[in-house]
């Protein structure tokens, strides 16, 4: 359904007459195919091109080389109006909480942005489309008329996860959705993610670096590093029997109950 | 609140006092009492008179209209023109953005006040080609600091949010930078207002501002300055009080807007 296809992409700094000075390779020929109601988990150290490779799959930033495709239609030259319908199937969940909510703006109003930007919905049923949303993330409806920094890390990202539901989208591309939360929160966001998963078959991208939440989370696991894919596998074979050494010492790393 | 209600007591008793004692106080700033020349203060004149008889209290009020007056003027059209340079800068980019900064970087580096007095003489001098002068020293402040806004703004996760919705440049401009931009341009205002007034007293107190009989607080000044050292100090006090108050007033104003509206801004 959602397919990257051999995407790469390469950073250059550049120097005051345009020359290049270094190339960082981010992300070299990854391709993944997403199917519905599954999760691919990206999993990798920092730097390893995870959250360049989740960029690419928002169309966020345009891949060097290689393709996007989704329900068999190749997007990666897309833009402006074309991309519109794309936008609304592919939604992001950031890591941080705090600035993906704009603080100025009560939650409601925070909201109301997506139903402003599909364009295709009545004002008249924005109320009901926001209160429904705000039950489905287990949120009291009076927290409307707060700010963002009236709410605690869990409470917003919940917020986030509410507005990119809004606009109803197949695909959600999680990047670190709980790495800033308390451990405990982080538990109650995946089970809210994966209730989320079952009742509306969508389909996860989630990139992240603790191989413990992965394992209970993901589908099919990529393992990146440098920008290149070190394994690509189911996430229970990949934790019985890592192929590649990569995976094996990141395995190898995990804390473990003795 | 609470915060503000010092500020806005001194700036609205100022305004209140200078828009309305006119009302109350019906002589005129120009006209000479010929029985009066450098009187002290009295009840016929609260203020005295200045050297040719005219009454300094009713030239006070009169002074505090054109500052507020002033103040105001160079606020919007410094704020304006500056604005739109910023965001279309830190918009576009690349060569505009570079231009564009260059040309305010190349304003800037004049001391402002002499910015002031080049465009004032070069224009002949005179109470408007002064202010012309200020608005265009204050500009790059405007410009630099929306550019600087704008970029701030945009590099939040809640702009990459919005574009992923399908958001355009001109939406999240709309929707997020420029609401967030205004609180800070707003702190900016106010201490251009103050910046304003005192700079304009101080082109005016050189000659280069409002001329001589125009009842302006640094032309005020000028002209008592001589009787200073005679005895007749009310001459600069009250003038000197009047700039006094209007700039600790506006840059009191631009301290606490700032604390208070930086309280919601991450």
């Amino acid at each position: 359904m959602f397919e990257l296809r051999n995407v790469s992409k390469t950073f250059h700094k550049r120097g005051v007459f345009g020359q290049t000075l270094s190339e960082t390779h981010a992300v070299q020929d990854i391709s993944l195919n997403l199917e519905k109601g599954k999760t691919i988990g990206v999993i990798g150290e920092s730097g390893s091109g995870k959250s360049t490779l989740a960029r690419i799959a928002l169309r966020m930033i345009d891949a060097d080389a290689g393709q996007v495709l989704f329900d068999g239609q190749d997007i990666s030259a897309l833009r402006g109006k074309a991309l519109k319908p794309f936008r609304q199937q592919v939604q992001p969940v950031f890591q941080d909480s705090a600035g993906a909510l704009d603080p100025r703006l009560t939650i409601e109003q925070t909201l109301i942005e997506p139903l402003v930007l599909r364009g295709s919905i009545d004002a008249s049923e924005f109320r009901d489309r926001i209160t429904a949303s705000m039950t489905s993330v287990d949120l009291p409806h009076d927290y409307l008329e707060r700010r963002p920094m009236e709410l605690s890390g869990g409470q917003r990202q919940r917020i986030g996860i509410a507005r990119a539901l809004l606009m109803e989208p197949r695909v959600l591309v999680l990047d670190e959705p709980v790495s800033a939360l308390d451990v405990s929160v982080q538990a109650q966001i995946l089970n809210l993610l994966l209730d989320l998963q079952e009742q509306k078959g969508l389909s996860f991208i989630f990139v992240g670096h603790d191989l413990s939440v992965a394992e209970f989370f993901c589908d099919d696991i990529l393992v990146m590093y440098l920008g290149e894919a070190k394994e690509f596998e189911d996430s229970r074979i990949l934790f019985q029997d890592p192929k590649s050494d990569y995976a094996k010492q990141l395995i190898a790393s995990m804390p473990r109950v003795l | 609140m609470r915060h503000l209600f010092l500020p806005f007591a001194i700036l609205g008793v100022l305004a209140l006092a200078v828009f309305l004692g006119p009302l109350l106080w019906r002589i005129d700033p120009l006209e000479m009492d010929f029985t009066a020349f450098l009187a002290a203060p009295s009840l016929d004149h609260p203020m005295g008179t200045d050297a040719t008889g005219r009454d300094v209290l009713a030239r006070f009020l009169a002074g505090g209209r054109l500052s507020l007056l002033v103040g105001a003027v160079v606020m919007i059209a410094g704020l304006v023109p500056g604005a739109l340079i910023g965001l279309i800068s830190a918009r576009v980019g690349g060569l505009v953005d570079t231009v564009l900064m260059r040309v305010m970087d190349s304003i800037a580096a004049f001391p402002p006040i002499l910015l002031a007095m080049a465009v004032a003489i070069g224009l002949g001098g005179g109470l408007w080609a002064a202010v012309l002068g200020v608005v265009v020293s204050t500009v790059p402040f405007f410009a630099r600091l929306m550019r600087s806004e704008v970029m701030r703004i945009r590099s939040f996760p809640f702009i990459e949010a919005s574009e992923a919705m399908g958001g355009t440049p001109w939406f999240t401009l709309r929707w997020h930078i420029v609401p967030h931009a205004a609180t800070t341009m707003l702190v900016q205002c106010a201490s251009v207002f103050g910046y304003a007034i005192i700079t304009l007293a101080g082109l005016g107190f050189v000659g280069l501002g409002a001329e001589v009989p125009t009842p302006e607080w640094g032309v005020m000044i000028t002209e008592g300055m001589q009787y200073a050292l005679t005895g007749q100090w009310w001459l600069t006090i009250f003038p000197g009080l009047g700039i006094l108050i209007a700039v600790v007033g506006t840059n009191l104003l631009a301290d606490r807007l700032s604390k208070v509206l930086g309280g919601g801004n991450s």
